[in-house]
Formats: structure tokens, sequence, C-alpha cells
């Protein structure tokens, strides 16, 4: 029985387990949030497709809202009290906490892209292992450009949520939730603004050459490696699959010729058995044998086309409907 | 200094119990559900032809044949063709197979490295041929009617072109056709992906396949999640609260999650021609895309053409699908709007009545 089945589906099955240990709802909510969480991304199939990572980009955000309810509940005590409640937002919304709970997706993505193998083993690989920690180095630097962008964003967004909460002209916000969704709409709207500026685009593209650069020079060391110890290269095994996909191109080109062919001497013949003429059956063979030469070139391993036969002819195809309407 | 919030406590204190009687239900409920009660595409379909890693599927009716020519679905290499049969009651599949129509539909499997070469012609001039050449041989017919899905869509327009005397009609969903017409519409929420793949350069393209050797789905996921960012980052507990006590919504909510879960890598060569020629240089509303040593000129398409496009696309934004309309030399061409978003089409409950019977009625007066 997998994980899966014994928990309930993404492994809410710990959640529930602890609705019965008697503590608070709150905590209960809270904790078995976070159980739920990382339940969720040990075994969703989403987080396979992240290898995993995902789990670490969502753990901020999961802590996040824990805290917003804790600050929420605190902001309504202080309400009662009519004391400042500014602090109390800027801790419930605090930009510095979404931004790490947003590490986005796309720098996640690229990150798990360069995850490859320790190369403690090769540093005899000198030149190539320098060059790969600068490339590394730039990298960094790449990703701290673009995480200084899209926190001046979450700034931003939290200053514009400031504003909107304090215009005494606009509808007062009476509970936790539409408090959040006027936070969540503003931020949406500033994160969209925020990709569509050249200087996002610029850092997102360096973040991304630089990511590809230091993976293709991780890929000079692994094959220098394997070079080494007579184990096919990653570029040899892609030569190799361009040699099949080539190969199974001309396959199904000449399957094709093939089917032409046949389906022309099957009309001929029909003709001409219909006229009483018999030179049809000695062009049958010359062009049999021609195709049978050719596709006989096809390696054997390779699946054969199930291709029916074309129309016969232009001709044939013209009596198509819509070619009748043209 | 005053502020907007008027927290009652008492009201705050209600909030967190109706909060966390939710949670408790819901709690219940997922523990409930296993993950065999999440299925999709289950409508009935037998395996009827194989290459490669490419399935063509025929579905068992559901009902007696209004249209007699069948119709072929073709989604694209971005995500799986099981979104057009997510659930019974969110499901395109079956809503044309309750109306008679006889359905086909390919699945291109999931591409590996090993597939980095396969390029847009071979799913178009050959997979999507092959499958084209079965469907007509086992019927004893000429033609079939094509039903494209975003990127499908445009392999079944590229095919459509390329073998006019092979398709009877041609329905696109979804599909971009000029790649610049994203800021059509002038939302900002819309066609970041043709921004975010403009902002790079050709050479950009090339090394990243070159690195990866295809378009990995993670990345494209992440591009994809950029485009609604608020969205991506509550979609695990603001949104999953909205569901989360109701077992329907809930199992709706996983079913998208599974959907969404299941992205292959993009066959990398493919993968530059969609980005390069298309998304960058724009060729197909050109008539400057060439497969094999073919031009694909939309003016050849002059069979009756069905496009339906979502006003609220962000991924595909109308100004992109409805250039259709000016590049086709079909004379017969029809447009259904539909009020939602890019997957929305297929998986709304206000699409489920719109989409399916819109495409029989069109197809009724093109049987």
């Amino acid at each position: 029985m997998s994980e899966t089945d014994q928990n309930g589906f993404f492994g809410f099955g710990k959640f529930a387990e602890g609705m019965s240990g008697g503590n608070t709802l709150l905590k209960l909510w809270m904790d078995g949030q976070q159980s739920a969480f990382q339940s969720m991304l040990a075994t969703a199939p989403a987080s396979a497709a992240f290898g995993g990572e995902q789990g670490q980009t969502l753990q901020p955000l999961s802590d996040l809202w824990k805290s917003s309810m804790e600050k929420w509940l605190t902001l309504a005590q202080q309400q009662a009290g009519a004391l400042p409640i500014e602090d109390t937002l800027s801790k419930l919304f605090d930009p510095t906490q979404w931004v790490k709970a947003s590490q986005d997706p796309f720098h996640n993505a690229i990150e798990q892209l360069n995850a490859g193998p320790s190369f403690d083993a090769l540093w005899t690989l000198d030149k190539k292992m320098l060059r790969a920690q600068q490339l590394r180095l730039e990298h960094e630097r790449n990703i701290a450009n673009y995480h200084a962008i899209v926190r001046a964003n979450w700034k931003k967004a939290y200053d514009l949520f400031l504003d909107e909460i304090k215009n005494e002209k606009a509808a007062p916000l009476k509970s936790w939730r539409e408090t959040t969704n006027l936070w969540v709409k503003i931020a949406n709207q500033v994160l969209i603004d925020m990709h569509r500026t050249p200087e996002f685009l610029e850092t997102q593209r360096n973040m991304t050459r630089s990511a590809t650069d230091y993976r293709l020079q991780e890929r000079e060391i692994v094959e220098a490696f394997c070079e080494a110890h007579h184990i096919p290269t990653r570029t040899e095994v892609d030569e190799v699959q361009h040699t099949v996909h080539d190969l199974r191109r001309q396959v199904r080109q000449l399957q094709r010729l093939l089917n032409e062919l046949q389906a022309e001497l099957q009309a001929k013949q029909t003709s001409r058995s219909t006229s009483g003429s018999t030179t049809g059956s000695a062009v049958k063979p010359a062009i049999k044998k021609a195709v049978s030469k050719a596709v006989v070139k096809k390696p054997a391993s390779l699946p054969t086309t199930k291709a029916a036969a074309k129309p016969a002819s232009k001709k044939a195809s013209k009596k198509t409907p819509s070619t009748k309407k043209r | 200094m005053s502020y907007r919030i008027q927290v009652d406590p008492q009201e705050a204190v209600k909030e967190f119990a109706e909060f966390n009687r939710k949670i408790m239900n819901g709690a219940e409920l997922l523990n409930r559900i296993k993950d065999q009660d999440v299925k999709i595409a289950t409508t009935p379909k037998r395996e009827v032809f194989r290459q490669d890693k490419t399935v063509l599927y025929h579905y068992e009716p559901l009902a007696k044949k209004t249209v007699k020519t069948p119709v072929l679905v073709a989604y694209g290499l971005i995500g799986r063709y099981t979104m057009a049969d997510l659930q019974e009651d969110r499901s395109l599949i079956r809503n044309l197979l309750n109306q008679g129509i006889d359905l086909y539909a390919v699945d291109w499997g999931n591409p590996s490295r090993a597939d980095r070469w396969l390029t847009i012609d071979d799913y178009v001039d050959g997979y999507l041929n092959e499958c084209v050449e079965f469907i007509c041989k086992e019927h004893g017919i000429d033609q079939i009617t094509m039903l494209g899905i975003c990127e499908g869509g445009v392999f079944t327009l590229c095919y459509t072109a390329l073998y006019p005397h092979r398709v009877k009609n041609l329905i696109t969903t979804i599909t971009p056709v000029d790649f610049h017409a994203d800021q059509e519409d002038g939302r900002t929420d819309h066609g970041f992906i043709n921004l975010w793949t403009r902002s790079l350069t050709p050479e950009d393209i090339d090394r990243m396949v070159e690195a990866n050797g295809n378009l990995p789905g993670e990345l494209i996921s992440s591009v994809f999640q950029m485009m609604t960012p608020m969205a991506t980052l509550t979609k695990y507990n603001l949104g999953m609260l909205d569901v989360i006590d109701d077992e329907g919504k809930l199992l709706n909510f996983l079913r998208m999650e599974k959907w969404l879960s299941d992205r292959p890598h993009h066959p990398g060569e493919a993968g530059k021609q969609w980005l390069k020629e298309l998304y960058q240089d724009n060729k197909l509303v050109k008539n400057e895309f060439v497969l094999g040593s073919r031009k694909v000129n939309l003016k050849d398409v002059k069979m009756p053409v069905l496009n339906v496009y979502a006003k609220e696309d962000h991924i595909v934004p109308p100004g992109c699908s409805r250039a259709l309309a000016k590049c086709v030399g079909s004379k017969d061409y029809s447009e259904i709007s539909l009020s939602s978003g890019h997957v929305g089409v297929f998986v709304s409950g206000k699409s489920q009545g719109i989409l399916g019977s819109g495409i029989v009625k069109w197809l009724k007066d093109h049987p």
C-alpha cells in the first residue's frame, strides 16, 4: 500500500489524526496545514515534477499563513482597544516575508535543472572546474539582481496596500478574508506589472543564460570524466539519437513512397483490367522490387508504419467535397 | 490616522470558527479521498494505432452517430490531451460522444531526452499524418474533421494547409495564429509567454535546448505560474479553503491538479521551432513557416473552419487566435467566443453546455 493510500489523498490523513488530540482548533489548523503541505509536497504528482524542490519553496508560505492568522487575531484585539494597527498590519503582510515565500517558481525551476552531481572527485579537471565556478558565481550574481527587483516590487505592493488601507473613502474591511483578498489583488497586479518591465525581463534573461552556461560547463566536466573512463558522453548519445531520428524520418518517407507507388499501381491495374490490357502485371514486379530494395534499409528495430494508401492521384483528391466547393 | 479595517473581535472569532469548521470537514474529506478517487480521462476508449510514442485512441460511442465524418482531436506537446476529458461532467470528449460524434484522440506520450530531435515536421507530417491515414483507411473515406487544441491547433492548421484533400472541416480551439497579437486587447495580465519569449534571443533558446535536450516541463510550468503570481502562491491555502469542505468542488480541484502536474517535456527541436519561428518570428501568420521542404500557406485552408477562443485567455490572448479569420482561404469561417480562460474553455462548468453543443451544431451543418 502506498503512502498515499494510507494517508488519504496528498497525505491529509495525518492531518485528520491530529484533530482528535485535544489541542485548540487554531493550533491544529496551523500544525495540520504545515504537515499537510509537507505531505502534499512529498506525495503530490506536482512535486514529483519539481523533484521535491517545490517543498522548500512552499514551506515559507505555509509559515506565512500561520503567522498571518496569529497577527489577525492580534489586530482584532487592537482594533477593540483602539490601538494603532499599522505595526501589526506590517507584520501581517510583511513584504519581506512574502518575497521569501514567493522565491519564485521560475528561479526554482532553473535551479532544479542546475542541480547536478557533485564533482568533489574531479578536482583534477582544474580549468574546467574553475570555469564552472566562475559561471556559478556569475549565476549567483544574476540571481541576486533578480531578487533585488522582486523584493523592491513586494515592497511597492505593500506600500500600495497600506495606501489602500488608509483610504477612508473606500468601503470598510470587516474580515480577515476581505483584507487578505485586497492584499492578494494588489500584490498580483504589482507582480504582473513587474513581469512586463524591461529590467525584470533583462535580469530574468541573464539568470536563464547563466544557468544554461553553467549547465553546459557542467556537462563538459562530466564528459571529460566519461571519456577518461570509456563511458559514452551525452554528446555522443545525442549524436546517435540524431542519427536514429534521421533514419526514422527516411523510413517514413520511403514507406510513404511505397504506399504511393502501390496505390498508383493498383489504379493502373484497375484501369487496364477494365480496358482489357495486361501490361500492368509486368510493371508490378519492377516497382515492388525497387520499393522493397529501399525498405530493406530500414533498421530492424524500428516499428513499421501502418499508413494507408494516399489518394491514387491528384485527380482522385479533387473529388473531395471541399475541392468541389472551391 | 484611521484605517478601513474595522474588525469586530467577536466577528473575528466567528470567522475563525467558520474557518476551522471548514478545515475540520475538509480534513475528514481529504482523509477519505484516495488517489484512485481522483481519476481523469475516464471516457472508454481503445488504442487503435501506435507509432513510436504516439498513440491514437478511438472512443467508444455513447450515442447513435449523428455526423458521419469522424473527428480527430489533437492536443499539443505542452500538457496532455486529458484536459479535454478531465471528468465525467466536464469533458468535451464526452459531450461530443453524447451527441453522436465519432471521436478519435491522439496522445503524443511522454517525450524524453531521446526525443530531442523530433521537430514539428515529425509531428505534423509524420505522426499526425499517419493517424489521419489510419482513420481514413479504417472508415474507407478520403477526409476527416480535425479538432486541434492550443499547440495542437497549430499542428492541425499546418496539417490542413499541407494536406487539404484529407480535411473536410477544421476546428481550432484556443489556438495561437498571430503570435505577436498578444497586446491587441491591451491587458497586462495577458500574453506574458509572448513577451517572455521575445525577451530571449534565438541563441538563448538554442542553448537552453542544448543544455536540457528539451524544454523541461517544469520550466514551462514555471512560466505559466508567473502569469498568475498570487493565484500560484495562494492556491494550496486560500484557494483550497474555498473548496476544501465540498467533496464535489474538492475533487474538481484535485483532478485539475493532477492534470497540471502531468506536464511532459517538450521535444527540443520542436520547442526551438515553436519558440523561435512562431513566438519570435511569427512565421505562421506570414505564411513563412516551413515544414519539411514545404511552406505552410494558410490560404490553402479552404474548407469550413470553426475557431473557438476564450475572452479571458491569458495564455493565448483572443487577438492571437482571432487572427485566423484573416489568414485562411476558407469562405466558410465561424467563431465561438467563450467567457472563460484558456483551460476554462474545457473544464469550467459554464463552458460545458456551450462548447460541445456549439461544435456539434456546427458539425451537423458540415456533416
